[in-house]
This record gives C-alpha cells, structure tokens and sequence, in this order.
C-alpha cells in the first residue's frame, strides 16, 4: 500500500540517529526559548535558525519542525502556570488554562494541554500521509490566476484572524503589501521605495517586522505600568502542586473535547493565511457553546484547555501540508519555514513530493516523532519551566532585548537588521496606541509580493482580460470564499455590544484576562 | 454629555492616510503600464490609493463615535529600548559584540528609574559573555566579538 510505503520511507529518514538527535534537540530548544514570555514561535524559529545553516536540507527541516512544537508547547505552559502568552494562540489557553492553575489543578492543565496536543500530532500525522499526496495533482492545475486568487483568499482570511475592527484590519494588510513592495521589483528591476539605502534594495527582512511588531512592541508595553514587574515577579504558588493524576471526571470531560479540537485545527491549519490561531479561537468558541455548563467557561474548565491546545497543534502540524504542497505560507511561521527551504537550496512547492521524497515524507515521519518527543521531554522538566519563568521581568527583558538584537544582525549580519527592528518595534508601539492588531500586516508582507507577481501574469496570460479570475472554476471559487469570509467577518465585527453583555454575565471570564 | 471622539482610530486612519499618500507620491515616477503588462508602478498605486480611502473611512467613522482617549505614552521605556537596539546597531561593527551588548543592557535598564546600577552591571557582563558563547562559539554566527583591529582570542575564531 502507499501509504505504508511512503510512511516507511518517511519513518527510515527520521529515524537515522542524526535526524532523532537534531529533532530531539530542536523541540527542546523550541520548548526552552518558546516558554520565555514575548517569544513566539516566530522568534524562536527566528533566532534558532542560524543553527541550521551547516545541516543537511532534510535535517534542518526536523529541526526547525520541531522547534516549532516545542515553541508552541512552551507557549502553552508560560499561558498556563504564569497567564503569560507568549503568541496569540495561547492567549486562548490562558482563559481556563491559568485559572485551573489557580486553583492548583496546574498539572492537570498541563498534562490535558500535553496529551491532547499529541493526540492532535498524531491524528494529524497520518492525515497528513493521506491526504498530501492527492494536493498536488490539484496544485498542478494552478496557474497564476489560481495563485492570485489563492493570495486573496489568504489576504481576506487575515482580516477575518485580527481582533477588533475589520475596516483598520483590512487597512493594516494592505499597509503590510506595501512593505512588501520595498526593494527591487522581480519583474521590471527597477527599485521602489528604497531612498536609495542600499540595504533597502534587497528588501526589508521578514524578521525585522515580526520581532519589532511583536517582540519589541511589546517589551515597551510592559514597561510602561507598575504591572509588569508584579505580573512577572508573581513567583510561583502553584509550583509544589504539580501532580500527574487527571481524575476520571476531568477525563471524560476532556478527550471529546480533544477530538472536535483536533479535527478544528486539522481542517483550519490547511488553509492559507487561518492556521493556529483561527483554531484554537474556533475550538473554544465551538466547546463554549455546545457545553450543557457554558458558565464553567473562563473558571477552569478542562475543555477550554483540552480543545484549543489540540486544534493548535493539529493545525501547527497541517499547515505544513500548504507550504509542502502548494509553495505557500499559511501562516508567518510558515513563511519563515519557506525562507529555510529556499536558504537551502529548495524551492517549496507541489515538484517537492516527488523530486525530494525523502525530505517530504521524512519531515512527516519526524512530526509524530516531534510529538513523542514533546510529552517525554515535557512532563518531567515542568519543574524546570518554571523555574526559568520565575525570572524578574527587569532582568528578563534585558535578555530578551539583547536576543532580539543579536538575532535581527545575524539574519544578513547587518546592522540594517537591527535598525528596521528597531523601526518596526516604534511602529508596533504606536498600532498598539492606535488599537491596530499587527497580525495582517505580517501577512500581508508576506502574500503581497506574491500576490502582486502572480496577478501580473495572470493577466499578461490573459492579455488584460480580468474576467478570467471568475471564469477559472477554481479561481472564482477561492474568490467567493474570500468574499463569504469577509462578509462573516463582518458580521461579527457589528456585534461587539452583544458579546460584551455575555461577557458581564459570566463574571470570571470577564475579571481574568486582565491579569 | 460631551462628544468624545475615537482619538484611536482618527490616529490610526491619519496614519494609513499618509502611509497611502506616501506610496503614491514616491512611486509618481514609475511606470504604470496597461493590465496585459503591468509596470512597477501600478500595484503599488492601487494598493496606495485604497489605503487613502480605508483611513479616511476609519478616520470619519472614529470622528463620529464615543471612545475612551489613546493611553499616553509611555516615553521612557520606548526611548531606552529603541535607544539600546539603535546603540547596538552602530557599535557592533567597530565595537564588537561584547562592548554593543553591554552598551544595550546598560540602555536598555534606563527604561525605569530605580534599577541598581550594581545589578546592571553585573546583568551586562553577563549577558555580554553568555550571548557571545552562545551566538559566536555555540551557534557560529560570524558576528565580530572584539573591537576592529584587536586580535581576538585565538580558540574562538
């Protein structure tokens, strides 16, 4: 059968001793950087980068993969023991998350968030054996037109992914474009927006923006008030109760919840631009209302963490099926995972599957192994975590600063790096002010390029003809959902009156988050 | 009761505003071209002149509504982080990676009064030292350690 095939083959390159080793190493790694307060997945992928460079293709990528669980994995345990997310997505699992902490059920939390998220990994895993291989007989009926409309479809899903209002969401993605287009244009050599830097004429650096909207931004929003350092140097009540016992009651609570979490995220992670984030918000909002005890919600109950931990990392897991399949980033992560592949030598896309079977199925392979990895390594060093979350803010976000910067100049080993870090951090501190989620305009800057090169030959093919976005099936397709999830978007962004009334009724949900 | 408008999103719709007027005008030389052969000027414009028209919606809309003011700014922290990353950038060419971290540790504690300059110090040197072992020895960043011109340690590099 193929399946078992390609799934031996995938088992026999992960399972060299390298590759377990480096993947090993990397979700540890993931899980110590990515459990530091204000580093996300994306700054430690970003950070942690620079220590693939020598590896061979195929093992760099476990690598990262599994940096990447562990980053998500220790996001999860900084929400849950100390209420600090370090990415959004986990911000989900702060609300239940942190208040069965509270109430010294801490290793229930984290045993629930570990367990669910490696019934994900492996649900996902073997979806992902399955249903990859029929993605690319459809990503080779994609021409430019399909690509653009594809890039649409993401640039729209990005709006619907932000908090707050549509109109500035769908501002941010387009001002995120127009960063996008700063360097040298592919198609006509000539240099736009560059001031005549030379640095600029290559364009600005992926890593700038995201760690200076986010890393940055927010370092400075946690100086500002006395909160801070009483929120970091909280200590930690809850360490000595750590226990391994998931009462049966809590179980069966839990892993029906897990199932429907799992299945979220699989189908979310596999389109563009929804990923983690959109599931582990779906996954809540959907165990919230099918719950015969909606009220429990927001005061510890176990499905809140059971469901988006594993639609979180189901989608963590299928949105890898996008960038191997079709070339695109469904997700920052996912575009700084293509700018691994390209510094490799690789070009993502649907030749991948057969021109580099080993890199495919081996990272496949190394996901279930990742998440094996990941309960191992993760259930005995909770005490560590916290340990290393104990740590005062106002030594934290020195380090955290100096992190950043030493990051940012060894991306190209450039001082620009640093300064458009710099830049982006002010920048991300103002949208703060002004009530702008940044999240859109890192999408943005990242499908716009490829948005812009793919319509441009669309329309070359069609001699200027713009109908054909709606006479190619698949084309007008992806444009009707993009439109359906605006329009949705909409519709929920004219109810925020109705949602604040919910949130009065249920007091505890109302008072957490602001811890 | 007095109208308060929505200061946040006047701020932010002024900002896309001029973000879009930006692109249009700094990119009034490049070509245009036809839909069948775009020149590298036509997205750009399109893209710009919506940004104008999306701020100056968000803009009136926010005129029109009661909201709670922007929260000040918090001047102090920004400066000092910004101030160290900026430091940072400008030294680690002539300065090297141990004398720039500590440059930015030593800035970027000025983000609030009361730090002990003892802890500062002593948080400097080590953050100097371990970022060096981890980036340069550890990771093999080919990142300067020393000052120009100084032999550096021959076990490292």
């Amino acid at each position: 059968m193929d399946l078992l095939n390609n799934l031996g083959l995938g088992l026999a390159v992960a399972l060299t001793p390298a590759n377990v080793i480096y993947c090993l190493i990397g979700t540890a790694l993931g899980t110590a950087v990515g459990v530091l307060p204000g580093l996300g997945p994306v700054a430690t992928i970003a950070l942690l980068l620079p220590l693939t460079y020598g590896l061979d293709p195929v093992t760099a990528l476990i690598m990262l993969a599994g940096i990447y669980y562990g980053a998500q994995y220790g996001g999860s345990t900084a929400s849950i023991l100390l209420s600090l997310p370090g990415e959004i997505s986990a911000v989900v699992t702060v609300l239940d998350g942190h208040q069965m902490a509270r109430q010294g059920r801490a290793g229930d939390a984290l045993l629930v968030a570990a367990l669910g998220s490696f019934f994900a990994g492996c649900v996902a895993t073997l979806l992902i054996a399955m249903v990859a291989p029929m993605l690319p007989g459809i990503a080779l009926k994609f021409g430019p037109t399909e690509y653009a409309t594809l890039m649409a479809l993401g640039l729209a899903a990005a709006v619907t992914l932000a908090r707050g209002s549509m109109l500035k969401a769908l501002a941010m993605t387009l001002l995120g474009v127009l960063f996008g287009m700063v360097g040298t244009d592919v198609s006509s050599g000539a240099e736009r927006f560059v001031f005549g830097v030379p640095e600029l004429a290559d364009g600005i650096d992926f890593v700038a923006v995201a760690m200076g909207l986010f890393g940055i931004a927010e370092i400075v929003r946690n100086l500002e008030g006395t909160a801070a350092d009483a929120a970091a140097e909280c200590g930690c009540p809850t360490a000595h109760r750590v226990h391994w016992r998931l009462p049966r009651a809590e179980f069966h609570r839990a892993w029906p919840a897990s199932l429907r979490g799992t299945a979220i995220g699989a189908f979310l992670g596999m389109l563009p631009g929804g990923g983690p984030v959109l599931s582990s918000f779906a996954s809540y909002m959907l165990e919230k209302r099918i719950s015969a005890e909606p009220q429990r919600f927001g005061r510890g109950a176990i499905e809140g963490v059971a469901g988006p931990e594993s639609a979180n990392n189901a989608a963590a897991q299928t949105s890898f099926i996008p960038l191997l399949t079709l070339g695109l980033p469904s997700n920052a992560v996912m575009a700084l995972m293509i700018g691994a592949l390209t510094l490799h030598g690789i070009q993502p896309g649907p030749q991948v599957m057969g021109s580099d079977p080993r890199l495919f199925w081996g990272l496949i392979a190394s996901m279930w192994i990742g998440n094996l990895f990941l309960v191992i390594l993760n259930l005995p060093m909770i005490a560590l975590w916290i340990r290393l979350l104990s740590l005062r803010y106002r030594l934290l976000y020195p380090t955290v600063l100096a992190l950043c910067a030493i990051g940012a100049f060894s991306v190209g080993n450039s001082s620009a790096t640093v300064l458009m870090t710099a830049f982006f951090g002010a920048l991300g501190y103002l949208f703060l002010k002004l009530d702008c989620d940044p999240a859109p305009l890192v999408v943005g800057f990242v499908l716009g390029p490829m948005l812009e090169e793919n319509l441009r030959r669309a329309l070359t093919l069609a001699r200027g003809d713009a109908t054909v976005f709606v006479t190619s099936p698949i084309s007008a397709g992806l444009l009707l959902m993009s439109v359906l999830l605006l329009a949705a978007a909409g519709n929920t962004a004219r109810r925020p009156k109705r949602s604040r009334k919910v949130a009065a009724a249920t007091p505890a949900s109302a008072d957490e988050p602001a811890r | 009761m007095a109208h308060i408008p929505n200061w946040r999103d006047i701020g932010a719709g002024a900002l896309f505003c001029a973000c879009g007027s930006a692109a249009l005008w700094l990119g009034r030389h490049h070509a245009v071209g036809n839909l069948a052969a775009m020149g590298p000027g036509f997205f750009p414009s399109v893209i710009g002149a919506l940004l104008v028209a999306l701020g100056a919606a968000i803009a009136v809309r926010g005129a029109r509504r009661d909201a709670p003011g922007i929260t000040p700014f918090a001047w102090r922290p920004l400066l000092a982080v910004l101030g160290g990353l900026v430091l940072f950038a400008v030294t680690i060419r002539p300065a090297g990676l141990l004398a720039s971290t500590l440059a930015l540790t030593v800035v970027g504690r000025l983000a609030r009064p009361g730090y002990g300059w003892r802890e500062t110090a002593v948080l400097a040197a080590t953050l100097a030292l371990a970022s060096g072992l981890l980036f340069r020895v550890a990771l093999r960043v080919p990142v300067p350690l020393l000052p120009n011109g100084w032999t550096s340690v021959p076990w490292i590099s």
